[in-house]
This record gives structure tokens, sequence and C-alpha cells, in this order.
């Protein structure tokens, strides 16, 4: 293979540095970002479903959807959410990143295209709205029926919710959980039928809940996308919070959806260390001194998992409500 | 000793007459130290009353248990002022104050501009190595030494004067854990010649404002360590920090030399950059071996392991373990490493600059694949001869610049 190649080789492999035009805060826990060529050149092209990959200082690598216009090649915009279990990734990006910095990216790819269809049922948690905005416009274009449906914490929380529903009015459904709790699903989409494509993006819970209710649907009637699993605290993203006792550091402390033990932990001035931050390297490793953990690493086999005696607290959590740590 | 607790299956150590310290092992010391653990999970080095566990399984297991295999003795341990006692001799819970600040100056934000600096610098170097076309180099001196004295000294704020004392230094505190001998006194009298510019440099009123090392001693302002910690941890970045990459990269290079499939397959897809270099310290890791004692006795893979034991953890033959790895010596790129080796160690005493040496490699090899067509040998590479640490100070290559649009 030859540079003749190389250079050849599609934009989606190579990486280039792209720079932050703006970055401004879309709700409580989400940025959005807006990327630029530095010398102002067109971006490379893509299609709704698309993502991006930002490589970050620390070495770490995160996907993040296209939620901008794909026909404007001069801008990607990005919608991330805080999501301090993957410290480094998103952390960074909110407290770190800043307006005319640069960074790395690859991509875009597409693993979750919109196919042709008369119908379409969106459903987005949290931040899978991302992938779904331009796909809304598609769908508009194409002249199909369409519908969207938003679930999120709170309002507060949601990211677009505002500039969508004054878009589409009538077609968009928001459902906060703080004012509707956790919507039927089932009742939702309705009995089967054919000719309705369902787009789904969102935690892993909701997700399989969907692949249940459509088992009963015609074959290709489901489109999920699922977070990178490079990063899997956020494919699990965590609906509900817990609380953990130090018991050496004599603390009991709220975990919230979407923060990590040792982040919560440390802020609180406890004694924990930390490296990957994604449950491979063993530094965060510490002993359970009682409720259950919820074990979401790499390191530990599954005859240790059951024991529950260790846990990585910088991924996994707890499945009782409160988690008791030698901490 | 009571039978309690201890089922039939426990064997004790296989007693080896083995040393992992001689000049005939040293210049091969991954045949050797994988004939050891191909005898057994853990053997005991009947000449020096240590020790050793050989295999990937047991090694990891030993290192998350802190509480049985401690780190405040090892073999060979006597007061060094080349191996401050600070992170690497500490348990939980003085090591995890320790380690927490020096995790912190090496935080995301800190990495963040580093990266940029890196990158201008690895881009610049190899632009200037290749401008007059191919370019015949010893990638250890040429290209490895000069990136890494440039840019990490310049990120701590060091000195351009004197930079090269930092390998001279490191390689004095990579020879201090082993047997006295004509080796060692060599090592260490030249890393003497070191240390001189190695506490002027780590004392407080040198740093610069910002740096890292005023970073430290902040910490030590604010309570969280103390002075003299703070120096210690500074001063074990300048003896950890250096000739690890600097070893590192140049045996990353020989391995592509060795292997232009491996190369092609990288130019082809740069995505692979941050596999292809785990892959690499896997199979030629920087350290050889840590250092442990047993707080009490245990059982390590089926073998016992008496209170009290001294134990070297042989992790340069663990990266290639048939056990973990399918053709453990062969370099693949794509290999799936399931996120491990063990080449920055494992556990809490994970390699502190893991990070900082990650955001150098990898940057100095993406600037590489873009710029270099092809690495050939031009000559006999040489590996470097030392107790712990392993590497290459001669990789003779020649880089073929790739054509540009
Ligand atoms: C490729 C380069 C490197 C390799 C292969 C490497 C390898 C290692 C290993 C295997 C350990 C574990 C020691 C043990 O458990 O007994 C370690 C610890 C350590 N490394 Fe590195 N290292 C590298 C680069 C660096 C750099 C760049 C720095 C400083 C910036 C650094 C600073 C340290 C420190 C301070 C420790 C002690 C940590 C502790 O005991 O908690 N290393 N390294
Ligand atoms: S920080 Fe690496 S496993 Fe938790």
């Amino acid at each position: 293979m030859t540079s003749e190649t190389m250079l050849r080789t599609p934009a989606t492999l190579t990486r280039q540095p792209l720079q932050v035009r703006s970055k401004r805060s879309a709700s409580d826990c989400v940025v959005e970002l807006e990327l630029v060529h530095p010398d102002g050149a067109a971006l490379p092209g893509w299609q709704p479903g698309a993502h991006i990959e930002l490589h970050l200082p620390s070495g770490l690598s995160r996907q993040y959807s296209l939620c901008g216009n794909p026909d404007d090649n001069s801008s990607y915009r990005l919608g991330i959410l805080n999501d301090p279990t993957s410290r480094g990734g998103s952390s960074y990006v909110h407290t770190g990143l800043a307006e005319d910095d640069n960074l790395e990216v690859s991509g875009p790819r597409n693993n979750f295209e919109l196919v042709e269809s008369p119908e379409y049922h969106f459903l987005a948690a949290g931040i899978g709205v991302t992938p779904m905005m331009p796909m809304l416009d598609e769908a508009e274009r194409r002249g199909a029926r369409w519908k969207l449906t938003y679930m999120g914490r709170s309002r507060s929380s949601m990211a677009f919710w505002q500039e969508l529903a004054a878009k589409y009015p009538g077609k968009i459904d928001i459902h906060p959980d703080d004012e509707f709790g956790f919507p039927d699903l089932g009742a939702l989409l309705g009995k089967p039928r054919d000719g309705v494509k369902v787009y789904a993006c969102g935690p892993e819970g909701l997700l399989r809940a969907l692949e249940g209710i459509c088992a009963g649907w015609p074959a290709g009637t489901l489109h999920l996308e699922r977070f990178a699993p490079k990063d899997p605290a956020a494919a699990m993203a965590p609906a509900i919070s817990f609380r953990v006792k130090l018991a050496l550091s004599g603390m009991e402390l709220e975990v919230p959806p979407g923060r990590s033990i040792v982040e919560v932990a440390e802020e609180a001035g406890a004694p924990v260390i930390f490296s990957c931050m994604e449950g491979t390297c063993g530094t965060c490793e510490t002993r359970i001194l009682s409720g259950e953990a919820d074990h979401r690493d790499s390191v530990l086999s599954d005859e240790e998992k059951a024991a529950n005696e260790m846990m990585m607290i910088c991924v996994s959590r707890s499945k009782s409500d409160v988690l008791e740590l030698e901490l | 000793m009571t039978e309690t607790n201890i089922l039939p299956e426990v064997i004790e150590a296989p007693v080896s007459g083995y040393d992992a310290f001689s000049l005939e092992t040293l210049q091969d010391v991954h045949t050797f130290d994988g004939e050891q653990r191909e005898i057994a999970p853990v053997v005991y080095m009947e000449k020096y009353g240590y020790y050793a566990i050989t295999r990937y399984a047991e090694i990891q297991k030993a290192l998350r248990d802190w509480r049985t295999f401690s780190s405040t003795d090892r073999p060979f341990y006597a007061p060094s002022a080349f191996r401050p006692r600070t992170l690497i001799l500490e348990d939980p819970p003085e090591h995890t104050a320790s380690k927490a600040a020096v995790f912190k100056v090496f935080d995301a934000e800190n990495l963040a501009k580093m990266s940029t600096y890196f990158k201008a610098e690895a881009e610049r170097l190899i632009d200037n190595l290749l401008a007059d076309g191919p370019a015949e180099i010893n990638a250890y001196t040429d290209l490895s030494v000069k990136y890494v004295l440039k840019v990490f000294p310049d990120v701590l704020g060091l000195p351009e004067e004197g930079r090269e004392l930092l390998l001279k230094f490191g390689d004095a505190v990579f020879n201090v854990f082993g047997p006295p001998s004509d080796l060692q006194a060599a090592k260490l009298a030249s890393g003497t010649e070191a240390m001189e510019w190695v506490e002027s440099n780590t004392a407080r009123d040198v740093q610069a404002d910002g740096g890292i090392g005023w970073q430290l001693y902040s910490m030590a302002d604010e309570g969280k360590i103390s002075e003299h910690t703070a120096q210690q941890i500074l001063k074990s970045i300048f003896a950890a920090g250096f000739d690890t990459t600097t070893a590192s990269i140049a045996s990353m290079i020989r391995a592509f030399a060795d292997n232009p499939g491996e190369w092609q397959k990288l130019r082809e897809n740069p995505g692979l950059v941050d596999n292809a270099w785990e892959e690499a310290i896997r199979l030629y890791p920087a350290s050889r071996y840590g250092g442990r004692w047993a707080t009490k006795e245990t059982v390590l893979g089926g073998v016992r392991i008496p209170e009290g034991a001294k134990i070297l953890t042989m992790w340069l033959g663990a990266g290639r373990d048939p056990r973990q790895y399918d053709a453990p010596d062969e370099f693949h790129v794509d290999r799936d490493l399931k996120n491990a080796h063990l080449s920055f160690g494992f556990g809490i005493h994970t390699c502190a600059g893991n990070q900082v040496a990650r955001l150098e490699a990898r940057t100095l090899l993406r600037a590489m694949v873009e710029r270099i067509e092809k690495i050939e040998l031009t000559g006999e590479p040489r590996k470097t001869v030392n107790y712990q640490a392993f590497g290459h100070d001669h990789v003779p290559v020649r880089l073929t610049p790739a054509v540009s649009a």
C-alpha cells in the first residue's frame, strides 16, 4: 500500500483538528458545541443519524451524534451530556474545553441511517434526542408522517426541547418524568402495524423495553442507536440515584444519576484515587461493607462480581438504596 | 504451620536455580523470564531467597490485593536516594494521599494543555527529520530521546541545560532493586552525576509559577501532602518519567521495523494508533518487574507463599503469557488486548504517569503514521542491559517519507 492510497483514505478514518466556534449550555446538564475547520474549509458531509468521534487530550475517544443540519458543511453541531462517570470524556468537554480550542475529530460515520418509510415514530430519552434532530428534518423533507416522543428527567435537564416544539408544533410530545412519570411505551406505540419505522435512542433500559414491545411488530420496524459500547457507563445511563456511606471517612453522600461514586467522594474530600475511569486499571478498587454493587467494570470476573466484596467505584454503581464502602 | 485452611492442591513453590540478574539473563530477559513463567505461576528463587510471580493472571491478582501483597518492602530494598519511599514503597493510607496528589497534576486539564504542545513538537520533529527525503537514523537517540527530552521537561519547566542527565538518573533508578554487582555499581555511579541536577531542579524555589512542580508544592501549602512529599513526588516523576518513555518508544519503532506489514496496516487504518502503542508495550515493557512482600501466608495460583516472603512481580514475562495472549511473541497492531496488559502495573500502584506516557507516545506515533511511508531496519537493533528496565538504545532505521499531495 502506498501513500497514494493513504491520501485517498476516506475522511471518515483520518483525524482532523477542528476548532470550537461556540460552546453554550443547552440544559442544566448538556452543552452544545459548534465545531468548525480552523481555516474555514468545508467539513466532510453526513446523513441524519451520523456521529463523529472526539479524541480528547486525555487519550480517550468519545462518539457524539451530529444534531445540526447536514446541508450546512461549515460546522458540526453536537449536544453533550455531562456524564462524570466518563471522566476525562464528557466532563472534560464541560469543564476543560473552551471556545477557540482545537479538538481532534474523526468521522462522520453512520450506523443509524434513516430508511425510507411513509411513517416514523421517533423516541428519544435524554441526550438520545441528538441523532433524532436531523432525522426529523429529513422525515419532514420526505413528506412522511412522523412524531417524536422526547423523554427525560425534567424539562430543565432536557436539551433543545423549546427549539423542537417551536419548529414542529403538534408533532413533538415532551415527556419529563417529573411531570408525567415514566410513559407507558406500549400505549405510546399502539397496535403493531405495517408501514411504520420506530427509531429510538436512549439508555439501555428504554431500548430493552422497546425491543420487548416491538417483538410483536413486523420485522425491521425497530431501529436503535446504542450509546458507544466504549463508554459502558453511558450505555447503561443510570436512571436512579443511591446513597453511599464512606465508613472510614464517616460521610454519607448522594450519588445522583450521571455521576460516579469516585467523583462524588472526591468532591466531598474523601481519599480516593483513580486513573482510567473506565473500569480497566484497578486503581479505584474498593471494598464493599454492605449493600449490593451494580458492577460495570471489566476487571472483576463473574464470580468476583457475584461475591459482592470489591468494586471499581469509577464506573460501578449500586443496586441497593445504600451502599457502604471501606473508604 | 496449620493445615486447616490450606487445600490439598496447594503446592510449595518450585525451587528454581534461576538468576534473574546474571549478565547472561540480562542479555535476553524475554526468553529467560519466559522459561520461569512456564514452570509455575510462582517460583522460589533460591539464590536470593525471593519468590517470583510469573504469570499474567496471578500477577494481576496480587497487584489488586495490596493488603496481602504490600509495597512497604520488597526484594533488595535498602534506603536509596535514587528511589525515595514516596509512592512506590507506600501502602494506603499514605499511598492514597501521595497518589491523589500526583494524579491531580496529570488531570484532564493539564493533559489538554500538554496535548496541543506535544502534537506541534512531534510534527515539527518528524518534518525536520524528513526534510531532505528518506532519513537514516538511530530511532532511539534521533527520534525518541530527542522528542521526549524536549516535550516533557518543557512541560515540567526544566532548563535545557543538563536534561540528558535525566536518562542517567533513570538508568540508576532502574538498577537499584537488584543484587550488588559491577553492573549495578556502574549504573549507580553514572546516576550520581545526575543527582545534584535533580536535587536542585526539584527544589521549591526553582519551580515556575503554574508548572507541575509549583502545583505539587501548592498542594503542600493546602495541607494535602507535606512539603517533603511534594519534593519526593517530583523526584519520582524525574526518576520514572523519562527513560521509561524513551525506551518504550524506541522499542515500538523496532517492532514496526521488524513487522513492515503492521506499519502498512496502521497506515491504512490510523484509528489503530492507540491500540498499536498498547500492543508495543505489551511486547516490550519498559519495566521488567516490580516488588512486594507478603503480609500473611497466602496461596496464589495454587502455590503457597509464606508470610514475610519478598516477591518479584515479573510483568515483562507476563506480557507474553500464552494463557493470556494468542501468539504472544507476535506484534499485531489490531490485537484485541481486551483493555489489559500489565506494562503499567495494575491496581493502586498503576503507573502514575500512564496518561502522560500514553499521550506522548500516541501523539508521536500519529505524527509518524501521517508522514512516514516505510520504516526499515538498516542494522542490528541493540537492547539495553539493566536489572529492572528493558529497552533499546540502538534502533538503526531508514524512514521513507510519504509522498504528500
Ligand atoms: C511507557 C512509559 C512508562 C512505563 C512502561 C511505566 C511503568 C510503570 C510501572 C509498571 C509502574 C508500577 C510499579 C509498581 O507497581 O511497583 C509504574 C509506577 C510509577 N510510574 Fe510509571 N511508567 C512509565 C512512564 C511514567 C511516567 C511518564 C511517569 C511520570 C510522569 C511515571 C511515574 C510513575 C510513578 C510515580 C510510579 C509509582 C506509582 C505508585 O507506586 O503508586 N511513569 N510505572
Ligand atoms: S479508575 Fe481505573 S478501574 Fe477505576
